[in-house]
């Protein structure tokens, strides 16, 4: 086996999608490396090109400019190298609906070559691991969403690949799925596998990635460390809390502007927003002004940076 | 280094023959498939042509009861081959024989045939004037009269001679009917053909035998009196091939299976790309250890053997129809060839169907897809082609511009499917038959390179379109 320091080495790759008039640059020029080991989320509003970068990992589509490595196999001249060692969760369910959850992972493995006797128990395994063991001998057709992206999920595991591509893993879960997924992904990088994992949704990801890159509009915003980017976004963007309560009178609202470093304070649909200067810790001395004028207090809870928020201050930072 | 560019063809193709095998799709269309080769067999190999249509026969009947003479008319209805029609209405009309001009004949009465195909007339103690006349419509009419001479006959009887066409050769063939004079079914009188003795009639006083060509004489003999009759059979000849079971072949090859092999073809396979496509399935299938003409080729060939194998067992099937029919099996390399350039329609339509496919990006374009593929093989190609050739001023009777335009049909593999099954029919000598042969106009090697490249040029279009559009 060859040994590279990247897993994934991705570069100026382009992808331009043919059409009638209006030809779509979906990629323009995008560039990064994942390193062995890593868990890379791969972040970007929709339509950015997260999909398209990934069909191109897992050779499905062919770049039309730039070139892509993975485990240090070109994904153009060398397909069936790069397919012997990724494992590709797609956007979309694509089981075949009307055979069993076994029977589409028994084919799924065999057309990637692993061997016929161990293959059906490794199949049952992982269909045990993945929640799906009474469904296992059910059309998938039969399936719920989200035990399709488990199936989904066993398909890419099937040949136990070093490296692995997830569009959207945790897309159109719920809260306990997404946890599942999450969990998933920290016992996959525990036994030494690189992840490559895309989202639309930072707060789904942020717990697990070692490493974020952004992408917006076919380029990368930024490429960075989880703690690091964690940092920079909280220096960037304004302190934000979010305080569910009987509305405040104008009175508690001055009151509450009067504690240092706050900003701003406007009532939201159930209670107020309070915006602080970047870095201030605001929570405690807030929620004192609004106990001692007797308002009641459901939740405090610090706002979550969104990705547009990372967004924002990236671009405002002009690392862009 | 490429590598095998089929890894996983196998598993791919296996995948697809056994959807196919399992859908509901497949196994009514084999149903239809068999239906119409097998009837076919049955229908074309029916050993001769002898016409079904009903005849009427009559008879006068003279039966002694109690000391004095009944007389009855008896009409008997069948087919030519001896095969009673009960329930037949038959009606009994008199006319006068010895009027000078024209007299409508009288109705009297009317009855239906017994399930021997038998009616019976009591008509009384009739006058010598007058006779009786049996009529089926629309069969026709037969009469009765009781003349002296009769008293001296110990039968009556009636014989027709016909010929008749099928693939096996023509025929003649002769239906002798004898009733005793008191009514009954002659079944011991003895029937000679040129002083030949043939037989015996059945219980229905019927016999009916094969007539060899030219005059011969037919003589009814019993119980001392004979009656005989001159009939001649027709010019009888071999089948136009040399055996009659391959022009059944032959037949059915140019009836409907340039209609029914596309369409069972474009129906399994028109969705073969597009189905997987549609699920999301493609995509998975185009990040595993498959190339993408290994993709195909499984696609293809998973496809083709879903069809080939039950066709091929049809063909069979209805092949043993036909020998066990007509007795005559065909020739067993003309039944290979029919077999294989059967299955080589179904490879054609199976690639256009896969090139078709990728390009469909839903399945609903992919059935659009397949009828208009249908369609223009089976009704424009043809038609266009001679069109624009008579238009060019090309002449069919000239045989260089013929045989310019049986070339140009050479890319419609339905007109290519039809010369390949008409050049292999083992001909009687000096007769090319039909005109369905286009012998000294394409030499077999033209048409054979023509069937390579059918499958060659499809494929490498299919690997092309399939490599560019896989992704879409
Ligand atoms: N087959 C295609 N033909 C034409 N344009 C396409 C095709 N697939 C994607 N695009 C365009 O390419 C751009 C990137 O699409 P892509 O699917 O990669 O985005 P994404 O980041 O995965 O979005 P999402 O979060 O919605 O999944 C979009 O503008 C999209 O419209
Ligand atoms: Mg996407």
């Amino acid at each position: 086996m060859r040994v590279t320091a990247s897993a994934i080495r991705v570069q100026d790759l382009r992808k331009r999608y043919p059409a009638f008039r209006k030809p779509v640059d979906a990629l323009a020029g995008v560039n990064f490396d994942v390193a062995r080991g890593d868990v890379f989320g791969f972040l970007g509003p929709n339509g950015a090109g997260k999909t398209t970068t990934l069909r191109i990992l897992a050779t499905v589509l062919a770049p039309t400019g730039g070139g892509a490595e993975v485990d240090g196999h070109d994904v153009v001249r060398d397909p069936m190298a790069v397919r012997s060692v990724v494992g590709y969760m797609p956007e979309r369910s694509g089981a075949y609906p009307l055979l069993t959850g076994l029977q589409n992972l028994l084919y799924w493995g065999r057309l990637q070559d692993v061997d016929g006797g161990g293959l059906r128990e490794r199949a049952r395994a992982l269909l045990a691991e993945l929640g799906l063991e009474e469904a296992a001998d059910r059309k998938a057709k039969t399936y719920s969403h989200g035990m399709g992206k488990r199936l989904l999920m066993a398909q890419a595991l099937i040949h136990d690949p070093p490296i692995l591509l997830l569009d959207e893993p945790a897309g159109g879960l719920d809260p306990q799925g997404i946890r599942f997924f999450r969990d998933l992904v920290r016992k996959l990088q525990g036994e030494g596998k690189t992840v490559f994992l895309s989202s639309h949704i930072l707060s789904e990801v942020e717990q697990t990635c070692t490493t974020v890159g952004i992408i917006h509009r076919g380029r990368m915003v930024v490429v960075e460390r989880m703690d690091a980017l964690r940092q920079r976004i909280g220096e960037g963007a304004v302190a934000r809390i979010e305080v569910e309560c009987d509305l405040p009178s104008p009175a508690v609202m001055q009151a509450i502007l009067g504690v240092p470093k706050v900003r701003a304070v406007t009532p939201a649909p159930d209670g107020i927003v309070v915006e602080a200067e970047a870095g201030a810790e605001v929570a405690d001395e807030v929620t004192r002004v609004l106990v001692e004028n007797r308002v009641r207090i459901r939740a405090v809870r610090p706002a979550q940076p969104t990705l547009e928020d990372a967004f924002m201050s990236l671009l405002g930072g002009g690392t862009a | 280094m490429r590598g095998n560019p089929f890894v996983g063809t196998a598993r791919v193709g296996w995948m697809e023959f056994r959807t196919h095998l399992r859908s509901p799709r497949l196994l009514i269309l084999v149903v239809l498939f068999a239906l119409l080769v097998f009837g076919a067999s049955y229908g074309f190999s029916q050993p001769s042509g002898i016409s079904n249509q009903p005849f009427l026969v009559a008879h006068p009947a003279i039966r002694n009861e109690s000391g004095a003479d009944h007389f009855f008319a008896v009409g008997w209805v069948a087919d030519l081959r001896g095969v009673p029609r009960p329930g037949v209405a038959v009606s009994l009309y008199e006319f006068n024989l010895t009027s000078p001009g024209y007299e409508a004949p009288r109705f009297l009465q009317s009855a239906e045939t017994n399930a021997t195909g038998f009616v019976v007339f009591d008509v009384g103690t009739p006058s010598q004037e007058f006779g009786y006349q049996l009529r089926v419509d629309p069969i026709g009419m037969s009469m009765v009269s009781f003349y002296p001479a009769l008293l001296n006959q110990t039968f009556t009887s009636f014989v027709s001679s016909s010929s008749f066409f099928s693939p096996f050769g023509s025929e003649s063939a002769v239906a002798v009917h004898v009733m005793t004079l008191d009514g009954y079914p002659a079944t011991g009188a003895d029937i000679y053909i040129d002083d030949n003795l043939q037989g015996q009639p059945n219980g229905n006083g019927f016999y009916g035998g094969s007539l060899p060509p030219g005059d011969h004489v037919v003589r009814i003999s019993y119980r001392g009196y004979e009656e005989s009759y001159g009939t001649y059979g027709g010019p009888s000849s071999g089948p136009v091939y040399e055996n009659g079971a391959d022009a059944v072949l032959l037949g059915i090859v140019f009836t409907f299976m340039p209609l029914i092999l596309p369409i069972v073809a474009i129906a399994v396979s028109f969705d073969a790309i597009a189905r997987e496509r549609a699920q999301g399935s493609l995509e998975l299938l185009l990040a595993r250890r498959v190339r993408r003409e290994g993709i195909l080729a499984g696609k293809f060939l998973g496809a083709f053997a879903s069809i080939a194998l039950p066709m091929t067992v049809v063909f069979l099937g209805g092949i043993a129809i036909l020998a066990a029919v007509s007795g005559r099996p065909p020739t067993p390399s003309f039944a290979a060839t029919v077999i294989v350039a059967s299955l080589f329609l179904v490879a054609v339509y199976v690639l256009l169907m896969l090139i078709l496919s990728s390009l469909a990006k839903s399945v609903g374009t992919a059935v659009v897809f397949g009828v208009v593929a249908w369609l223009f093989f089976n009704l424009f190609f043809a038609f266009v082609a001679t069109f624009l050739f008579l238009v060019a001023g090309g002449s069919l009777t000239s045989p260089g511009a013929y045989g310019a335009l049986l070339t140009v049909l050479l890319f419609d593999p339905n007109l290519l499917y039809q010369m390949l099954v008409a050049a292999a029919v083992p001909v009687t000598s000096g007769s090319p038959g039909l005109g369905l042969v286009p012998t000294g106009y394409l030499s077999i090697a033209q048409l054979a390179v023509a069937a390579i490249l059918w499958i060659v040029v499809p494929w490498l279009l299919a690997t092309w379109i399939f490599r560019r559009k896989a992704e879409g």
